[in-house]
C-alpha cells in the first residue's frame, strides 16, 4: 500500500487532485490540485490543504479541509501530468 | 542573453552500445592472460553518470558560477513532462533544479542579474496561514501551543505574516535558500525564519514556499519542523 493507493498516507507538500465539486462553493473545482500542508486523516479524516493560482501564486483556498474520500494523491505518470496540465490550462492566459 | 543547449543529446544511449535490455556495453579490455574482459555497466549508472556529466558540461558552457541567478525557460512540447512547472522561476545555481531534466528537455537557462527585493523579486504569504491554521483550534497538532510558548498568539498574525515576508525575500535574494524538490505541481523550495521568543531566545524554523513565475514566492507551509 502506498500514498498513491491510501490517501491516509499522503505527507506534506505532496500534490492532490479533487475529485468532485464538494468544495465549489468556496471556489474550488473537480480537478483542482492543490498542496498538502498537514495530514490530519487518522484524527479527523481530512487534510489541510492549500489551493492557489498555478501562475501568479495567487491564494484561492490557503487553507482549507479536504475530506479523505474528496481527493487522491498526483503522481509522475503521464495521465496524470495530463491532469495537471488542464489545470494550469484554466488559468493560462 | 539566452543560450540553447544541443550537446551530448546523441549520446544518450544512443552512441553507447546497447546489448542487453538493462545493461550497456562500453567496451572489453585484454588482460596479460589474454582472457578477454567485456566492460558491461547497469543501464541506470550509466545513464546516472552521463547525466552528471551532462550538467557539469552544461554549466561549464553557459560559464555558469554557482553564485550566479539564472531564470529558468521551459519549451512547450508533445511528451507531458511538465517543465513548465519551473518556467520563468528563478534560481540560483547552487540550489536549481537538475539540468537538463530529462533526454530531450529544450528547456533554456537565462543568466539574469541578482534578484532585488521587493522590486525584482516578491513575497507573498496569506495572513491565514496564521490565524487559520497555526493558532486554529481545530488542529490539535502542537503548532499552536509551540508559537504560544515563543509569546506569539492569533493577534500577532499580522506580525509575523510581515516578519515571514521580509526574512523570506531577503533569504531568497541572497540566495540562502534550500531547493526541496517538486510535486508534480510546482517547485518547492526551504527557507529558515528566525523568531524571537519572549525569552530573547532564537528559534530557527523551515517553512516551504512555492516558487513563482519571476521572482515570486508563495508561502505554503509556515512551520515544517525547526532547524537546529
Amino acid at each position: 500500500m502506498n500514498k498513491y493507493k491510501n490517501n491516509a498516507l499522503v505527507e506534506e507538500m505532496d500534490a492532490i487532485i479533487l475529485l468532485n465539486d464538494n468544495y465549489a462553493d468556496q471556489g474550488l473545482f473537480k480537478g483542482y490540485i492543490g498542496a498538502v500542508m498537514s495530514n490530519f486523516i487518522e484524527k479527523y479524516g481530512f487534510v489541510v490543504a492549500d489551493f492557489y493560482n498555478p501562475f501568479t501564486g495567487k491564494s484561492i483556498q490557503p487553507v482549507i479541509e479536504i475530506k479523505k474520500e474528496d481527493f487522491r494523491v498526483i503522481s509522475g505518470s503521464v495521465a496524470d501530468q495530463k491532469l495537471v496540465k488542464e489545470f494550469k490550462d484554466l488559468f493560462r492566459k | 542573453m539566452l543560450y540553447k543547449l544541443f550537446i551530448l543529446r546523441k549520446k544518450s544511449g544512443s552512441t553507447l552500445l546497447t546489448n542487453k535490455k538493462s545493461m550497456l556495453y562500453c567496451g572489453k579490455q585484454t588482460n596479460p592472460s589474454g582472457f578477454v574482459c567485456l566492460l558491461y555497466f547497469r543501464r541506470y549508472d550509466i545513464m546516472g553518470l552521463l547525466n552528471e556529466i551532462a550538467e557539469k558540461l552544461l554549466k561549464n558552457f553557459l560559464s555558469l558560477k554557482k553564485d550566479d541567478w539564472i531564470e529558468w525557460i521551459a519549451q512547450p512540447n508533445d511528451w507531458q513532462d511538465d517543465c513548465d512547472k519551473f518556467n520563468s522561476c528563478y534560481f540560483i545555481v547552487k540550489q536549481m533544479p537538475k539540468y537538463p531534466q530529462h533526454p530531450r528537455c529544450r528547456c533554456r537557462l537565462k543568466k539574469i542579474a541578482e534578484p532585488i527585493p521587493n522590486i525584482t523579486a516578491k513575497a507573498t504569504c496569506d495572513i491565514r496561514k496564521f490565524t487559520g491554521y497555526i493558532f486554529s483550534d481545530k488542529y490539535d497538532d502542537g503548532k499552536k501551543e509551540l508559537f504560544e510558548s515563543w509569546g506569539y498568539t492569533i493577534e500577532d498574525s499580522g506580525y509575523l505574516q510581515q516578519l515571514y515576508i521580509s526574512q523570506a525575500i531577503q533569504k531568497y535574494c541572497d540566495g540562502q535558500y534550500q531547493y526541496v524538490g517538486v510535486n508534480d505541481h510546482s517547485a518547492k523550495i526551504s527557507i529558515t525564519i528566525t523568531l524571537t521568543n519572549q525569552n530573547g531566545v532564537e528559534q530557527h524554523i523551515n517553512t516551504i514556499w512555492k516558487l513563482g513565475q519571476k521572482g515570486t514566492i508563495d508561502l505554503i507551509a509556515p512551520y515544517s519542523g525547526h532547524n537546529y
